[in-house]
Parts: structure tokens; sequence; C-alpha cells
């Protein structure tokens, strides 16, 4: 009797339980990679951390990191603050708005529409250190852009070379990431059913009133989740500028990630960089519920 | 039909004509806006080094081809190529393998607090990776993993990367349940289920995910820039341009850079070649509505 309960117990476990097995990998991982390091960041911001120390890590527990970034350094946090806002809502604004423009004028049933854009997917394919590096060199002072200005008779431009022409510069250039986003939209305006084009112009609608009142609408989930992603990721924007840097436009580019990125893994002010990572987080999270909280304008299709 | 209307037809028509005609010239002229770095990466690595440090043209006077002699008689130029190659073959058998055991566990089977997993994955998608970034560094440190190129292939084989989940996922709840429910009278266990039934006809999401995930991988420069560093033996190819062919105090020209970003871009627009319709329409090619 006692061994048969045991069974049973053990068989409950085993079919209550057992296919987490299938999802342990992705628990550990989540543990291992997400949540330990985000006690560690914890721990590390509220002290001062010492990285090449042997023993006697940890000292000096206390606020002293988000002090110095707020009192201190008050004018460097907000600069770089304010340089990564400018940078995020400038770009996202005008990218999602015209890359969104073009791939309505893309979504016609022109003939070859297609082979242009298998065109315009090409820049995407630029590894982003090169396109980076391409664009240097397009901007130099002796580069493409500025022998093409002086030829036709004007003034050179400094575009990366110096701070005051860096954003936008910056701007200027990100119209030619919009490919990226422009095949994204494209692919959800063909999920649009037709029949709903259709009946639409049996009553008589026009291009524009199709296009707010049909492609719009059928296409604010992609808007909703290209928002969101594009504000995570500019607020975190490195790379495509990283490679850039150097003593002319250093201030301008100076995003919160370059400087997390610079006080870790070149001062080693590791405290330092998890505090302000923390700031960011903060940043970032309310940004994203806020978002989140005023979308009653997506629209999920039938089934949501 | 009466006079007035077949004139007031006839300017219909030429309307239209002049607006196709306008379509296509615009279409060109967005064409040649767009195409136009893509041909500079390629015309770039043609120049001499006069020509690309005062660029008069996109076009190069005289072709050129020092640039790709001076990054192939570069000593390391394998050793980086050899790297990035490590990096990508690691991840991408990670991701076909642990992404599509994960979704299985997730939608075809059950378990008790299998929404919880599900939501804590969904949120990993949320969490910037910067906060993560500097304690994983000095974890990997502590274990003697910086420098080493572990740190860019360990994580995947630990579920194989939240979209990843999410988009075969999806993909899975797509496949009618009767058949794994046949294999189940034949007495099949899960695990032989997963094998079997469902990873066969996942492919096409497999296949998909492999591709961009490549194209991902092959490109990055954030991580290997922060767990590589300073590791010359190391370095993958995107490193390596930064690190060693354009950081300030290089000695290399630009349109050494250009010929490296010529090799690396070869691999992706083979792959955009032959993988052309679901690149572009995204996963909705391969099945996935929404």
């Amino acid at each position: 009797m006692a061994k048969n309960t045991q069974e049973t117990w053990y068989r409950r476990l085993w079919k209550d339980y057992g296919n987490i097995l299938y999802c342990l990998p992705v628990i550990l991982g989540i543990l291992i990679f997400t949540l330990i390091p985000m006690v560690y960041s914890l721990i590390y911001a509220f002290c001062d951390y010492k990285f090449y120390y042997a023993d006697n890590q940890f000292t000096n527990f206390g606020f002293q990191q988000f002090v110095k970034i707020f009192s201190t350094d008050l004018q460097k946090t907000m600069h770089s603050f304010f340089i990564t806002f400018r940078y995020a809502i400038a770009t996202i604004a005008i990218g999602m708005v015209g890359s969104y423009i073009i791939a309505l004028f893309l979504n016609q049933k022109t003939k070859g529409v297609d082979a242009f854009r298998v065109v315009y997917y090409l820049p995407c394919l630029i590894p982003a250190v090169a396109s980076s590096l391409l664009w240097k060199n397009i901007t130099d002072t002796y580069g493409l852009f500025n022998n093409y200005l002086m030829s036709i008779g004007l003034e050179p431009y400094t575009f990366y070379t110096k701070g005051e022409t860096v954003f936008p510069t910056i701007l200027m250039l990100s119209v030619w990431g919009w490919p990226g986003s422009m095949i994204m939209w494209l692919a959800q305006m063909k999920n649009v059913p037709a029949e709903m084009y259709e009946s639409a112009e049996l009553d008589g609608a026009g291009y524009l009133t199709k296009t707010f009142a049909i492609t719009i609408p059928m296409t604010t989930s992609m808007i909703f989740y290209q928002l969101i992603m594009s504000v995570i990721n500019a607020l975190q924007v490195f790379a495509g500028f990283y490679p850039l840097m150097n003593g002319q436009n250093e201030s301008e580019l100076d995003f919160i990630v370059v400087r997390i990125y610079k006080a870790a893994f070149v001062n080693y002010q590791i405290s330092y960089a998890a505090a302000l990572s923390w700031v960011l987080f903060v940043v970032i999270g309310l940004l994203t519920i806020g978002i989140f909280k005023t979308s009653k304008w997506v629209y999920y299709g039938e089934e949501a | 039909m009466t006079n007035e209307n077949l004139l007031s037809h006839k300017k219909i028509i030429a309307k239209k004509r002049a607006f196709t005609v306008f379509k296509y010239f615009m279409l060109v002229i967005l064409g040649v806006f767009f195409v136009f770095p893509f041909l500079y990466l390629f015309t770039s690595s043609l120049m001499t080094d006069e020509q690309i440090l005062n660029t008069t043209s996109i076009i190069p006077k005289t072709i050129s081809f020092d640039a790709y002699k001076i990054l192939f008689e570069h000593s390391e130029l394998l050793v980086y190529v050899v790297n990035t190659l490590i990096v990508c073959a690691l991840n991408i058998s990670g991701v076909c393998i642990m992404s599509s055991l994960t979704a299985f566990g997730l939608c075809k089977v059950k378990f008790k607090g299998q929404d919880l997993v599900f939501t804590l994955i969904l949120a990993t998608l949320l969490l910037p990776g910067t906060v993560t970034g500097v304690p994983l560094f000095t974890i990997y440190a502590k274990l003697g993993l910086t420098g080493t190129l572990v740190p860019l292939w360990l994580p995947i084989w630990f579920g194989g990367g939240a979209t990843n989940i999410f988009l075969i996922r999806q993909f899975m709840r797509g496949i009618p349940k009767s058949y794994s429910e046949a294999a189940i009278i034949d007495g099949a266990s899960s695990f032989t289920i997963y094998t079997s039934v469902v990873l066969p006809l996942v492919k096409p999401i497999i296949i998909y995910l492999a591709v961009t995930n490549f194209m991902g991988l092959w490109n990055d420069f954030q991580t290997p820039l922060m767990y590589v560093g300073d590791n010359p033996a190391k370095y993958t190819l995107s490193l390596a341009l930064y690190q060693e062919f354009a950081r300030e105090g290089s000695s290399y020209f630009p349109n050494v850079q250009m010929a490296l970003g010529v090799l690396m871009a070869i691999p992706c627009i083979v792959l955009f070649a032959l993988f052309q319709k679901q690149l572009m329409e995204g996963v909705s090619a391969v099945g996935i509505k929404g």
C-alpha cells in the first residue's frame, strides 16, 4: 500500500512537471544570463566594485554611484541623455513615417516593383561596421560628398568632423537605414486581404481613404512592434557610431551606452557603469510601459 | 458616347499614363538613392590609396586591386574568418536544436507553470541588453572566458534565443493536434513526437531562422567588442575590421576597410540571393500570420 502511494506521488510529479525538461535549458539560461547578472549588476551599482583586486572587491556600500551620476557628473549625464533622446525621437519619428510612406508607394500593383524592392534591400546587406566606415569615408573632408559640393561651387560641409554638424549628419544618413523597416511594412501590407480594398472601391473610396481606413489600421500591430523595438534599440545606440568616434566629435557621439561601455570596458569602473545602466533600464522600462498602456489603437486581427 | 464624354475619357487615360511615368521615375530615383552606398562599397574597394583619400567620383579612375592584395596578404585574415565561422556554426546549430526543443516544450506538451516560463522568455525580449552586459563581463572575466570566443556562443545553447523560440512556437501551434495524437496511439514518447513528427514539419521556419541569425551574427560587432575586446587571436571579422583596420592609429586606408567589407558582405549577398522571398516577406513567407 505504502509503495503504491509512493509510486503515484512519483508518477504525478512526472506527469505534472516531467515535460519541463524541454524548457530546462531556457529556464537555466534566463537564470544564468539574465537574472543572476541583474542581481550582480544591482550589487555593483550600490558599492565600489574593484575589478582588479584579488579580494575585498566589494567596498563602501551605498548610493555614491547614483549621487555621482546626478551631481558631479550631472552635466555629462544630462548631455548623454539629451543626445540619446534627440537621436531616438528624431530618427524614429522621421524613419517610421518616411519608410512607411515609401512602403505605401511600393505596395502598388505596378509592374516591376518587385525588382526595385530587391535593389532597395541591398544596403541592408552591408555589415554594420563597414557601413559606419563607408559613411565616414564618404563624408570625410576630401571625401565624395565634399568633392561633389565643391565641384558645384558650394562650401564643403564638416559632417562627422565637427561637433555641431554631427547630429544633422546622423539624421541625413539615417535615411539610408530606412529599407530595413520598409521591408517589414511591406510584408505586413501584403497580408491585408484584397477583398477589403475591393469592397472599399465599390463604395467609391479613393487612394487616401483606403490608406487611412484600411492600410494603416490593418498594420497597427506592426507599427506598435516597430515602435517598441525602435525605442529600445535607439536608446541603446552604440555599434553604428562607436567606430566613428574621434577627438573632434566625441562629445556629440557620447550616447548613454557609449558612456556605459567606456566606464566598464575601458576604465573598469564597473560600479559606475552598472549604476548608469540601471538608470537607462528604468528609463526604457517606463517608456515601454507607457507605450503599452497607450496601445489601445493597436489591432491584432480577429482572433486576438 | 458623346464628344464630351470621349474627351474626359481621353483625359483620364492621359492622366493615368502620366502617373505611371511618374511612378517609374520615382522608383528609379529611389533605387539610385538606396543602392548608392552598396555600389560605393564595391567601387571604393577598387580605388587606389590616392583616390580613396580624395574621392571625386564614385567610379574609380583606374581600377586597382591593391586593397585586396593588402587584405589577403594580412597574416591573420584567415584566423578572423575561422573565428567568425566557429561562432556562427556553434550559434546556428544552437538555434536550430535548442529553440525548437524549447518551443516544443512550450506548446506541444503540458507542464505546470508553462505560461510563466513563456512570459519570462518574452520579458527577456524587452530587457535592454545593456543591464546584463557589464555584470556578464565580470562573470566571464572571473571564469577566464574574456578574450575567448566562448561568450559569443555559449548563451544560445541555453534555450536558443527568445525571438527564435517565439517564432517557432507560433509556427508549431499551426500543426494540427491529430498529427501527434496518431503517434501517441502508436505508443510514441513525446521526444519521439518531437524528432519524427514536429521537427520535420517546422523545417521552413528553422531554415528561415538559421539564415536571419547567421546574417546578424556574421556582422555582430558589439558582443565581440565587449567580450573578446583586444585579443587579436580571437577577433571576428567585424571586430577585426574595427580594431585592426580602422581604429585610430591603424595604418590601413579606407579602401582596405571597404575590401574587407565586400568580403564580409559576400556570404550575406549569396544568402539573400537564395532566400530572397523569405528575407523580404519575413515570417509570413514561411507560414506565420502577423
